[in-house]
C-alpha cells in the first residue's frame, strides 16, 4: 500500500503508555508507516509548521496527524485550528484521539475541520477496537499530497 | 459601606420660623398701614372741615361788608339797585350765619366768640336799618347825622376784630391739622418702608436657605448616585467572580475526570496486553529470542502500569491538598508584609546567591490576613519567579504595593522567561502548564495560589512578555474577615 503514498503519521501525545498501546495496537492493524511521536504541543507544532508557521516544506508529503487534546503545554484544541489555518497543511487529515468525551469538545473539533475523532475509552478491548479501525481506515483513505488541492 | 447624607430635617423649623416672621410682618403692616391711613383720612377730614369754616367765616364778614357798602351807596344815591344790594348782603349774612353756626358746634371756643359777635352784628343790621329807614322817610340829615357819629365805624371794626380772632383760631386749626396729617403720612411711609425691608430681609434669608438646602440636596443626590453605581459595579463584580468560580469548577471537573483517567487507559491497556501475553509466558519450549522480547514486553506492561499508578496517586494528592488547603480554617492577623517577604527572601537566599539572583522588596503595608496562607502565596510565586528564570540572565524579583481604597495591590515581577499570552488563564488551571515543559512541575502551584488568594477575599493575574518577564499582581483586602 506505501508504494506509491509513504503515509507518514504524526503522533502528538504527551502520555508515554498511551503512545506505546496507540503504536501497538496500529501495527496490530497491519500498518507498517512511519510513526513520528511528539510529547509536546510546543515541539508537534514547531515540526509540523516550521518556522515561518505555514507548513509549507511538508509539500509533498502524506502527513496524517494523531491528535492528543489534552496536552501539558498547550490545548490541542489551538494545534488543530493551527494546522488547519496553514497553507501548508490544512489539507492533512487530522485524527483526534484522547480521553474527553464533552460534546461540545467534539463539536469545536469537527467544527475547526477535524476529520475524526475517537475517544479513549477505559475499556481496552474498546480501545484496541478503534485503534484497528483507524488502522482500516489508514488503509482506505486516500491521504492527499500537501499542497495538491 | 454606610452612607451618611446630611441631615436636613433640622432646616424645616427655621424655613417655618422665617415664613411665620414673614406673615407676621405682612399683618403688623397692613394693620398699621390700615389704622394710620384711617388717621390720615380724619386728619384730611379736618383740614377740609377747618377750610370750609374759615371759607364760611371770610364769607360772614363779606356778606356783613356788603349790606353796608348798599346802605351807603343807598345814603349817597337813593338808587334802589344799592337797596337791593343791602338785601342781598343781609340775608346772605343770615344764611351764613346759620351755616357757621352748625360748622363750628364741635368747638365750644368759637361759639364762644360768636356769641359775643352775633349781638355786635345784630346792632350793626339794626343800625343800617335805621338809616335806610331815614332815607326813605326823605330824613337824609338825620341818616347822614347817625353815620358821622363814627359810632357806625367802630362797631364795624370791633366786629372784624371778632372775625379777625375767629380766623386766627381756625388757621391755628388748619396749622395743627395740616401738621398731624403730615405726620401721620410720614409714618405710614415709615411704616411700609420698614415692612417691606423687613420682608425683603426675610425673603433674602428664605432664598439662601433654600438654595443652601438645594445645594445641600443635589449633593446627596450625587453622593447618593455614586454609592448606587457603587453598589452596581459590585453587584456586577460579585456576578463576574461568581461566573469565574464556577467555570472554574466545571473545568476543574473536565480537567480531574480527564487526568484521572489517562493513567487507567494505561492501566487496563497494559493489564490487558499482559493477559494477550500469558499464553506465550506459559509456552515452555519458546526460543531464547522470543523469551527476550517476551521479558521485555511483561517489564514494559509492569512499567506502565506502576508509572501510571504512581501517577494517579500523585494526582489524587494534589487534589485533597488542594481540598485540605480549601477546608484549613483560615484566621485573620495582623500582618507585616514587608517582614514577611524579607524572611522568605531569607529562605530562598542560598539559591539566589547559586544563581547570582536577587530579590528588591520595597516598602510594604501592614494588613489583617492569613499568614500563612499569604506564605504559602508568595512562596509559591518566588518558587516560580526561580523556576521559569532565563538561563542567560541572573534573577531579578521586584515586589512592591500600592494602596487602594480598602485594597492593597501587589505586584511580583520577575524577568524569567515569561508566559505567553494564550496561558494567561491556562496557567492558574490545575496540572496545566505553560510553555516548554522542561521544568518539574505538576501543574498545581498556581491553581492553588489563586484558589488561597479567592479565599482572602482578593484576585490575582498574570501580565507578561514572553522572552522578558512576567508580572503577578494580587489584590487583597486590607482588612479581611473571615
Amino acid at each position: 500500500m506505501s508504494d506509491q503514498l509513504p503515509v507518514t503519521i504524526v503522533m502528538v501525545e504527551d502520555d508515554e503508555g498511551h503512545a506505546r498501546l496507540i503504536e501497538k495496537n496500529i501495527r496490530r492493524a497491519g500498518v507498517n508507516n512511519r510513526i513520528k511521536p511528539f510529547a509536546t504541543g510546543g515541539a508537534a507544532l514547531d515540526f509540523l509548521l516550521g518556522s515561518d508557521n505555514s507548513g509549507n516544506h511538508h509539500k509533498g508529503e502524506a502527513l496524517l496527524i494523531l491528535l492528543d487534546l489534552n496536552l501539558p503545554d498547550m490545548s490541542g484544541v489551538d494545534i488543530l485550528q493551527a494546522i488547519k489555518q496553514s497553507s501548508g497543511l490544512r489539507m492533512a487529515p487530522v485524527v483526534v484521539l484522547t480521553t474527553t468525551d464533552d460534546r461540545r469538545e467534539i463539536q469545536r473539533c469537527y467544527d475547526l475541520g477535524c476529520n475524526v475523532y475517537i475517544t479513549k475509552p477505559v475499556d481496552y478491548e474498546q480501545f484496541a477496537q478503534a485503534i484497528r479501525q483507524l488502522g482500516l481506515f489508514l488503509t482506505v483513505m486516500q491521504v492527499p499530497e500537501n499542497g495538491a488541492h | 459601606m454606610s452612607v451618611t447624607l446630611p441631615i436636613l430635617r433640622a432646616r424645616i423649623p427655621i424655613q417655618f420660623g422665617l415664613l411665620v416672621a414673614g406673615f407676621f410682618v405682612l399683618v403688623t403692616m397692613s394693620l398699621a398701614s390700615l389704622w394710620l391711613v384711617h388717621e390720615s383720612d380724619r386728619a384730611s377730614e379736618k383740614v377740609a372741615h377747618t377750610l370750609e369754616v374759615n371759607a364760611a367765616i371770610v364769607t360772614y364778614q363779606a356778606a356783613l361788608r356788603r349790606a353796608e357798602s348798599g346802605e351807603r351807596g343807598y345814603l349817597l344815591t337813593g338808587e334802589a339797585t344799592y337797596l337791593n344790594d343791602y338785601e342781598i348782603g343781609r340775608r346772605r349774612l343770615v344764611e351764613i350765619q346759620a351755616e357757621l353756626e352748625r360748622l363750628i358746634s364741635d368747638n365750644p371756643q368759637q361759639q364762644a366768640k360768636l356769641a359775643t359777635l352775633k349781638p355786635l352784628v345784630q346792632r350793626k343790621l339794626e343800625k343800617l336799618a335805621t338809616t335806610i329807614a331815614l332815607k326813605q322817610q326823605g330824613k337824609d340829615e338825620e341818616a347822614v347825622a347817625i353815620t358821622r357819629t363814627g359810632a357806625g365805624l367802630d362797631l364795624m371794626n370791633e366786629i372784624l376784630g371778632g372775625v379777625f380772632s375767629m380766623l386766627q383760631d381756625e388757621r391755628d386749626l388748619l396749622h395743627e391739622r395740616q401738621q398731624y396729617s403730615d405726620h401721620t403720612n410720614i409714618l405710614l411711609f415709615l411704616v411700609n418702608f420698614a415692612g417691606g425691608l423687613a420682608i425683603a430681609i426675610l425673603a433674602l434669608a428664605s432664598i439662601s436657605l433654600i438654595r443652601k438646602r438645594s445645594r445641600q440636596l443635589a449633593s446627596a443626590h450625587a453622593e447618593l448616585e455614586l454609592v448606587n453605581r457603587g453598589l452596581e459595579e459590585r453587584v456586577a463584580e460579585r456576578t463576574a467572580d461568581l461566573r469565574e468560580a464556577n467555570d472554574e469548577i466545571q473545568r476543574f471537573a473536565f480537567i480531574v475526570s480527564h487526568d484521572l483517567r489517562s493513567p487507567l487507559v494505561n492501566i487496563m491497556g497494559f493489564t490487558s496486553e499482559l493477559e494477550a501475553l500469558q499464553t506465550d509466558i506459559f509456552q515452555q519450549n519458546a526460543a531464547p529470542e522470543q523469551r527476550e522480547q517476551l521479558r521485555h514486553d511483561v517489564n514494559e506492561a509492569l512499567g506502565f502500569i506502576k508509572s501510571s499508578i504512581a501517577k494517579m496517586d500523585r494526582l489524587i494528592n494534589a487534589i485533597l491538598n488542594l481540598s485540605r488547603a480549601g477546608r484549613r480554617e483560615f484566621n485573620p492577623q495582623p500582618v507585616s508584609l514587608g517582614t514577611l517577604l524579607t524572611n522568605m527572601s531569607k529562605d530562598v537566599a542560598h539559591r539566589l546567591q547559586e544563581i547570582s539572583g536577587k530579590i528588591d522588596i520595597k516598602t510594604l503595608p501592614d494588613i489583617v490576613s492569613d499568614r500563612l496562607a499569604l506564605e504559602q502565596v508568595f512562596s509559591n510565586l518566588l518558587d516560580n519567579a526561580i523556576k521559569y528564570r532565563r538561563d542567560d540572565q541572573p534573577v531579578q524579583i521586584v515586589i512592591d504595593s500600592e494602596e487602594r481604597g480598602n485594597f492593597v495591590v501587589l505586584r511580583v515581577a520577575d524577568n524569567g522567561r515569561g508566559i505567553d499570552k494564550r496561558d494567561y488563564e491556562r496557567i492558574f488551571e490545575l496540572f496545566r502548564r505553560a510553555g516548554a515543559q522542561d521544568r518539574p512541575g505538576e501543574g498545581i502551584g498556581l491553581a492553588h495560589v489563586r484558589a488561597l488568594v479567592r479565599r482572602l477575599g482578593g484576585s490575582i493575574r498574570v501580565d507578561s512578555v514572553p522572552g522578558q518577564g512576567s508580572t503577578f499582581t494580587i489584590i487583597l483586602p486590607k482588612r479581611w474577615t473571615a
